[in-house]
């Protein structure tokens, strides 16, 4: 029940992308399409989930028993991006066309706050290595439902006459705002 | 009280006319008779220039079996065979043109005299498309096509249209009102073309004379149904729920469940075929609206023209537009040389007060339009799409479902025109079928 | 200290192995080249090479060693880059930009009904044919306009689009929207454009328009080089390969119908050079040459159209064009 708990507050109490305002970056990118919505969002659990155990067992087997807690921003990062390497490798070869679609904003993941927010998260939190890797597999999964309600949301209204100035990046701003504050409506959710 | 899902509820405008006996026309100098005045394949003319032709007598022949000709609608001279505007495509279609010499002579051997009771159905079919029958609610499907339906989709409900749920209308009611026995005649041939040994007459319940009249008058075997006034009540799929409670599937058609409907008009039509051999050469319309000074039921010849139309019917006071039908399916005219067609079940002269021009916005997403439709569709969504030209995602959302009744396009607080756009979609899904068949 | 450098150096170390060993793995072959040409297209996803966009014609380019440049917009620098990045020539093809086909202004047309319901032409033709009076004319309602991927093509105050030629990359997206086929592509140093494409008679014509073609072949009579011709009851048309851009045409056309594209440079002849040989002379189709045996000749510049035949034909290259 505890980890059923977790999930839900890591998915929808406090969104990553809705409530932290982590991630954003591919939020706005990969969101204008449904499918490579989809894309991005296994990407992401993957990497998540990976990047969180990895990281749970570099700080605490590697770097608090050397005392080089200092480090963890560095070692993650460089956890992060390799993890984020491997991926990108993976998809261009198993899907070339989700590759060209998701562009750019695949080795982003690396520079996305949410990924490393997560591997810092569990170390603030003190949670165990179960709880570490059920906690981001949460948020994953928190980013992939906001990733794909946006986009669901963008798909339709792109259908509408949206004024000049507000075409394209200024309106998916706007929603996602609007989106937020829907989700607010979780907060009490899980005490 | 029986009705169907979604619809609206206009104004019904018929106090105009609907208390108007109706007139008979008096004969114009020339008829401009369209030989194209049915869905389906063309006919070709079978007379030309300087031909004398009677009253009744078949000036084209059908080019397939979804085909019917058009007869003279009185005695007189062929003047021309010509391109004249059409009142449904707005575009240039054959035409022949009829200079009259007065005498109104029928061809040889008619009005006859014969009993349609002793004729087989085979027999009753042939006089139909021979005397040029077609649906006169304004779809003008040919009827013998509709009543030969194929061996696997057995008929079991007969339905007779009276319900007129266009708002203006009143031609159907003033029949059902003045001469009852020839739709029920008609409708006894239909049952016996069918096979079928009972049948519906299904009237709106504005219509409370007509519905007395008729219940009064009908024989056992059929029965007078009265339905909740909404429109489109009168639109064959929604008749056919109310009636019977089924459903036509998508993209099918009545006899998929078994039914059919044919409008009371046509019964009557098919009465004076089948019994007195009369081809289909006049019709009641209603001219009507704000715009004409003596609103009238008129009993007119086909072919007569517009203008003529309008002078009989006192002249016009201030025009906005000019529809051929009704106010939400009938098409606007823009040439006062148009005729009255077998499908012109009214003719309304609205002023600007009656017409609506303002331009159109954004969909605001109020949803009313779901809540009209009667086919149950997303006409908002389809809008959208149609602002864009994205036909296929149309398709996808049952676009070709659509029988275009307006109702959306009524409600829309954005006055947007959503038909249009359901007429447009549907165009740019012909013209890509086209290029793909020939590719 | 050492720790931190140990830690991190070896995270890095086995990081790289993980790597290295994946990309060998999942290697996936990709031409760099493609890159390279996709650089050099314009990226504007049009589709009139055929492909789905630039990124698909690149692929193609590169991969198919026969594979013919299909790009409208790509410029010459453009085409020798990628000409040099694929080590093979490519044709680039005449440049053809856009042309309307229409004069017909509400003024001098006549429109039929006043039409309410989208702003499309490909929706208004449905109503009726189109609430302008000829089938053939221009309705007016920007559909070219909003379907170019380029910002080529503006509705003017005449309610007629009007071509950017600057800007216009011919790619065909506004020939394929117009529900009556009014605009059409022609080379882009064309220099007279018939500006009607009606199939009517004229004496149907002149009920409805004062602009249109009327096909009276005065045109067709006066062309001195067979180039512009009336067939079949369809409106005068110019073979642009013929025509030498002299210009009677537009002088004698009755209705004014026939549009001229660009102002052309007038031809002056170099005094020193000219053996007096009158070749010009016999050539000018407006008779602006004059001059006597063996002297210089004179080109009268209230006369000469720039057509240039003199300058092609002189033997002497004594014709220049004023630059303009």
């Amino acid at each position: 029940m505890y980890y059923v708990l977790l999930i839900v507050g890591a998915a929808l109490v406090n969104n990553f992308v809705l409530s932290r305002f982590l991630g954003i970056c591919p939020f706005m990118g990969v969101s204008k399409r449904i499918d490579t919505a989809i894309g991005m969002s296994m990407a992401v659990i993957f990497v998540m989930t990976l990047a969180s155990f990895v990281t749970w067992l570099i700080n605490y087997y590697l770097l608090t028993p050397l005392g080089i807690q200092y480090l963890q921003t560095i070692a993650f990062i460089l956890v992060i991006a390799s993890l984020v390497q491997l991926v990108e490798m993976i998809i261009q070869r198993v899907s070339p066309p989700l590759y060209q679609a998701l562009g750019i904003f695949l080795p982003l993941i690396t520079t996305n706050c949410a990924v490393l927010g997560v591997a810092l998260l569990n170390i603030q939190l003190k949670y165990n290595l179960l709880e570490a890797c059920i906690f981001a597999i949460g948020a994953a999964l928190g980013f992939g439902l906001a990733l794909v309600v946006f986009a669901g949301m963008r798909e339709d209204f792109e259908l509408n006459n949206i004024p000049k100035a507000f075409r394209g990046t200024p309106i998916a701003l706007i929603t996602a705002g609007i989106l937020s504050l829907a989700f607010m409506g979780f907060s009490g959710l899980v005490k | 009280m029986k009705t169907f899902k979604g619809g609206i509820h206009p104004p019904g405008q018929k106090s105009l006319v609907k208390d108007n006996a109706i007139v008979e026309m008096p004969l114009g100098s020339l008829f401009f008779v369209l030989t194209q005045q049915h869905l389906g394949a063309p006919a070709k003319p079978l007379v030309k220039k300087g031909d004398k032709v009677l009253r009744g007598q078949v000036l084209t022949e059908p080019l397939g079996f979804v085909s019917v000709p058009v007869h003279a609608p009185t005695s007189g001279t062929v003047k021309e065979v010509a391109k004249k505007v059409h009142p449904v495509t707005g575009l240039l279609a054959p035409c022949v043109v009829i200079e009259a010499d007065g005498n109104d002579q029928w061809a040889e051997g008619l009005p006859l005299e014969r009993d349609p009771f002793a004729m087989s159905a085979k027999d009753l079919l042939s006089v139909i498309q021979g005397c040029g029958l077609v649906g006169m609610g304004g779809a003008t499907f040919p009827t013998h096509v509709k009543l030969s339906p194929p061996k696997d989709k057995p008929i079991d409900t007969f339905i007779v249209n009276g319900a007129e749920c266009e708002p203006y209308l009143a031609a159907d009611y003033r029949l059902m009102l003045e001469q009852p026995d020839r739709i029920i005649k008609g409708t006894q041939i239909i049952m016996r073309i069918l096979g079928l040994d009972h049948a519906v007459i299904a009237i709106e319940a504005n219509k409370p004379d007509a519905i007395k009249v008729m219940e009064n008058l009908v024989p056992p075997e059929i029965t007078v149904e009265s339905l909740k006034v909404k429109y489109p009540q009168g639109a064959e799929k929604q008749l056919i729920n109310a009636c019977s409670g089924r459903e036509v599937p998508s993209g099918g058609l009545p006899m998929d469940v078994g039914a059919l409907v044919q409008n009371a008009g046509t019964c009557a039509a098919v009465w004076d075929a089948c019994s007195r051999g009369i081809p289909l050469i006049e019709r009641i319309t209603s001219v009507t609206g704000g715009g004409i000074k003596e609103p009238k039921n008129i009993k007119v010849r086909i072919g007569t023209p517009l203008h003529e139309v309008i002078e009989f019917c006192g002249g016009l006071t201030d025009v906005a537009k000019v529809v051929f039908g009704g106010p939400m399916m009938g098409i606007a005219q823009y040439s006062p040389d148009v005729s009255v067609m077998k499908g012109t079940s009214g003719i309304l002269i609205l002023t600007h007060q009656e017409t609506n021009i303002d331009t159109f916005s954004s969909c605001i997403g109020c949803g009313r339009c779901i809540d009209a439709c009667p086919m149950s569709l997303n006409p908002s969504i389809l809008s959208k799409f149609g602002e864009k030209g994205m036909w296929e995602k149309a398709v996808e959302y049952n676009l070709l479902d659509c029988f275009e009744c307006g109702s959306c396009t009524y409600m829309c607080p954005a006055n947007r025109p959503i038909v249009h756009f359901v007429k447009y979609l549907k165009t740019l899904q012909r013209e890509a079928n086209a290029k793909r068949k020939e590719a | 200290m050492i720790n931190a450098v140990i830690l991190v150096g070896g995270i890095g170390f086995v990081a790289a192995l993980i790597l290295g060993i994946s990309a060998v793995t999942f290697a996936v072959k990709m031409d760099p080249r493609e890159k390279a040409v996709l650089d050099q297209l314009p990226g504007a996803n049009c589709g009139a090479c055929g492909f789905a966009g630039c990124a698909a014609f690149a692929h193609e380019l590169t991969q198919n060693e026969n594979a013919e440049m299909a790009c409208p917009a790509v410029n010459e620098e453009a085409l020798q880059a990628i000409s040099d990045v694929l080590c093979r020539e490519l044709g680039g093809g005449t440049p053809m930009i856009a042309f309307v086909g229409c004069k017909g202004t509400p003024e001098k047309s006549i429109t039929r009904f006043s039409y309410v319901g989208p702003h499309d032409c490909r929706a208004a033709q449905i109503v009726a044919g189109g609430a302008k009076a000829c089938q053939y004319g221009c309705l007016g309602l920007g559909s070219c306009v909003d379907v170019c991927p380029f910002d080529a093509i503006h509705m003017g105050e005449d309610s007629l689009p009007h071509v950017d030629d600057l800007k216009c990359t011919g790619c065909g997206k506004c020939v394929d929207t117009c529900p009556r086929e009014i605009i059409r592509l022609v080379p882009a140093n064309a220099n007279y454009c018939v500006s009607c494409i009606s199939r009517d008679s004229a004496k149907d014509m002149k009920a409805y328009c004062q602009v249109g073609c009327i096909k009276c072949r005065i045109c067709e009579n006066t062309c001195p080089f067979d180039a512009i011709v009336v067939v079949d009851g369809n409106a005068a048309i110019i073979n642009q390969e013929k025509c030498r851009k002299c210009g009677l045409c537009v002088s004698v056309c009755p209705t004014g119908v026939i549009e001229q594209l660009h102002v052309q440079a007038k031809a002056y002849i170099i005094e020193e050079k000219c053996r007096g040989c009158s070749i010009c002379a016999q050539v000018c189709p407006v008779d602006a040459i004059s001059g006597k045996p063996k002297e210089p000749y004179v080109i009268d510049q209230g006369k000469c159209v720039g057509c240039g035949l003199c300058i092609e034909k002189c033997p002497a290259d004594a014709v220049e064009r004023l630059s303009i």
